[in-house]
């Protein structure tokens, strides 16, 4: 599981790559947080993230709430098809956005 | 055909990943297409993420056993645990707040197991939770291949595949993901286990001993007790990483055993494990013979000490004496030895002494000291420096040849039975106790010298005392005074001298008692770890 950070345009970008399991969220879950809620507005590319559970699902979601507390969001980017069907079914994507592209994930802001 | 897989691990922080590794297994053994896999990846996370984040202590270290069960387009998996009873399906997960800030982070994982599989199932059975999830499959899946490994079984050994393959049907195959016992003793048992990667112990006595059988890949267990019905005669560990191949008692009786081959192969694999448990037994009776030896030998070494010590009762015919001498070994042999003898009609010789240590060295650093005793030449009308002669020579003769560097304490005194003059000395041994004269027990501390056989070449200072018919001299080692009670306390000078300071009139068989019954009221049941020795001189 591993952290990078880019930006596109004035956006920090986070993308996270490898399994959102229970280990692999122990594995990122400090630097994850600390990256996500360094500065408002943040894009998380889940491209690279093959598998999600609900461990990693709190870690986004906790991320997100401290965004809000100072006025900015996090926007998912790109999961994959099964991925989204999990934001979906626990009602994640009508409290944080989800796109299919980083364009769109950019005009969000 | 169905086949059967079987996880078996225990709820701590290894189940989880212990699990993922097996669904990625499951999917390449049944070719399952990747949104099948990332389903029950993720139903199998969040039911180990469950017992171990959620189920709290009384779960933490219990067996869980998932199995999955494929059958063309349909998989099973199922759970059995035996933690808190839990329902998931009749969890209802909160709903989901109009506000971010308002949303509980937890109970997502039930939602997901629901959701993600096409039917469930809870039961609580026999004080297990059994939870089922049926998933309905993009593409069916591969037929169960060969299993990996029999080629390797013994009893299989010169069988066809074929027969083998058709014997088994769908096989059954466990992963073991932590050390654990699969059989336990006396337990009855419906399958045999066939071992075909990582170890298996055999234990004969209990379970994580020293003593077991190792098991390679291709041996088997259960198959004695699945063929005369008996209970499991041994404790079978299996090593965390096992893979086994399990086949049910009816399977094994009917369709495997009925191949000629087998039933030989399984003998010849009895012989060699009666072989291995004979080796055993052998080594264990071995090491019983010898610490029985020992044992015998301490017990001689026992009677050889107490027929060292002078006999009971002492100078019976002797009106002018009353001598009584006692010693308790803390062990089954001791250090402590004494010695009282008249060198001539008027001069009594008497000794008590402690040698460092105890058991079988202090026992024999005892004997080499009584023989150098007695060795002594044994001078009618003694001078006044006999004693602290005595005892000088006796230090040269310890010191000589004593690589081991023993010594011993010792008190030894020369009555005069005439004018009751007693000349003594003290060799860094505790300090008797006087009664002269109708005067209570007292301490005798001066002169003290050294111990015995520490530093050749030395000169004892010799003390004395002015008795009278009547007195009364108690010479006792450390093992009275340092007795321990059962809160590590120590008896005490202090203690000791109260007890008998008033019992000027006793006699000596009386005094030796009470000491030893003082001992005994204040160590109660603490056990003695030093030999205890009396000796009353009157």
């Amino acid at each position: 599981m591993a952290v990078e950070v880019d930006q596109v345009g004035d956006i920090r970008r986070i993308i996270l790559s490898g399994r959102l399991d229970a280990e692999g969220v122990t594995e990122v879950e400090t630097e994850f947080h600390e990256a996500a809620t360094a500065e408002p507005n943040v894009i998380v590319d889940l491209t690279a993230v093959p598998f999600l559970a609900s461990l990693g699902i709190r870690m986004l979601v906790s991320a997100s709430q401290d965004q809000q507390k100072v006025g900015g969001k996090v926007v998912l980017v790109s999961p994959d098809e099964t991925t989204l069907r999990i934001l979906k079914t626990t009602g994640i994507h009508h409290l944080i956005p989800v796109t299919e592209s980083v364009d769109e994930a950019v005009s969000q802001f | 055909m169905m086949s059967r897989r079987v996880l078996l691990g225990l709820v701590g922080p290894t189940l989880v990943p212990s699990a993922s590794r097996w669904v990625q297994e499951l999917g390449s053994e049944f070719n399952l297409d990747d949104s099948d896999r990332y389903r029950i990846d993720l139903c199998l996370e969040e039911l180990a993420t469950n017992l171990v984040k959620y189920g709290g202590d009384p779960c933490t270290g219990q067996t869980v056993e998932w199995t999955a069960e494929v059958d063309g387009r349909r998989l099973h998996l199922r759970q059995v645990d035996r933690c808190v009873p839990f329902d998931p399906l009749a969890f209802t997960p909160a709903e989901v707040p109009a506000n971010l800030a308002d949303l509980q982070v937890g109970g997502r994982g039930i939602q997901l197991l629901r959701e993600f599989s096409d039917h469930q199932q809870y039961e609580r059975v026999d004080g297990c939770n059994r939870l089922t999830l049926v998933f309905d499959l993009v593409q069916p899946a591969r037929p169960p291949r060969r299993v990996e490994g029999l080629d390797r079984v013994a009893i299989f050994r010169e069988v066809p595949e074929g027969l083998v393959d058709g014997a088994l049907g769908g096989p059954t195959v466990w992963e073991v993901a932590d050390d654990m016992v699969l059989l336990d003793r006396g337990e009855v048992n419906r399958s045999v286990l066939l071992l075909l990667m990582g170890e298996l112990r055999v234990f004969l006595d209990r379970p994580e001993g020293d003593e077991f059988i190792a098991m390679e890949a291709g041996e088997c267990v259960g198959e004695m007790s699945v063929i005369d019905d008996h209970p499991v005669s041994a404790y079978v560990q299996a090593k965390a990483g096992a893979r086994l191949l399990v086949i049910d008692a009816d399977t094994f009786l009917d369709r495997v055993l009925a191949i000629p081959r087998v039933s030989r192969n399984l003998i010849s694999a009895q012989a060699d494990r009666m072989r291995r448990s004979d080796e055993l037994t052998i080594e264990r009776m071995r090491k019983l013979m010898v610490m029985e030896q020992a044992q015998r030998e301490m017990d001689f070494a026992r009677d050889i000490q107490a027929s060292l010590l002078p006999a009971e009762p002492l100078f019976s015919a002797d009106a002018r004496l009353d001598c009584v001498g006692r010693m308790r070994p803390a062990r089954e042999v001791g250090g402590d030895f004494y010695d009282v003898f008249l060198l001539d009609d008027r001069h009594l010789l008497f000794i008590v002494a402690d040698v460092c240590g105890k058991g079988l060295p202090a026992a024999l650093f005892m004997v080499r000291a009584i023989a150098a005793l007695r060795a002594q030449p044994r001078e009618k009308s003694p001078t006044e420096q006999y004693v602290a002669e005595l005892m000088a020579s006796l230090n040269n003769q310890l010191c000589e040849r004593n690589p081991a560097r023993q010594y011993l304490t010792a008190f030894c005194g020369l009555l005069d039975l005439d004018t009751h003059r007693l000349r003594f000395v003290n060799a860094g041994h505790n300090p008797p106790l006087v009664a002269a004269g109708g005067t209570p027990f007292d301490y005798v501390r001066e002169p003290v010298n050294p111990p015995v056989g520490m530093v050749p070449g030395l000169r004892y200072a010799t003390g004395e005392a002015q008795l009278e018919p009547g007195s009364r001299i108690v010479v006792y080692t450390d093992g009275v005074t340092e007795a321990e009670d059962t809160s590590q306390g120590m008896l005490g000078e202090g203690r000791l001298r109260a007890r008998i300071r008033g019992l000027t009139e006793a006699t000596s068989h009386a005094l030796v008692d009470a000491v030893f019954a003082e001992v005994e009221s204040f160590a109660g049941d603490a056990p003695q770890s030093d030999d205890i020795t009396v000796l009353v001189i009157g």
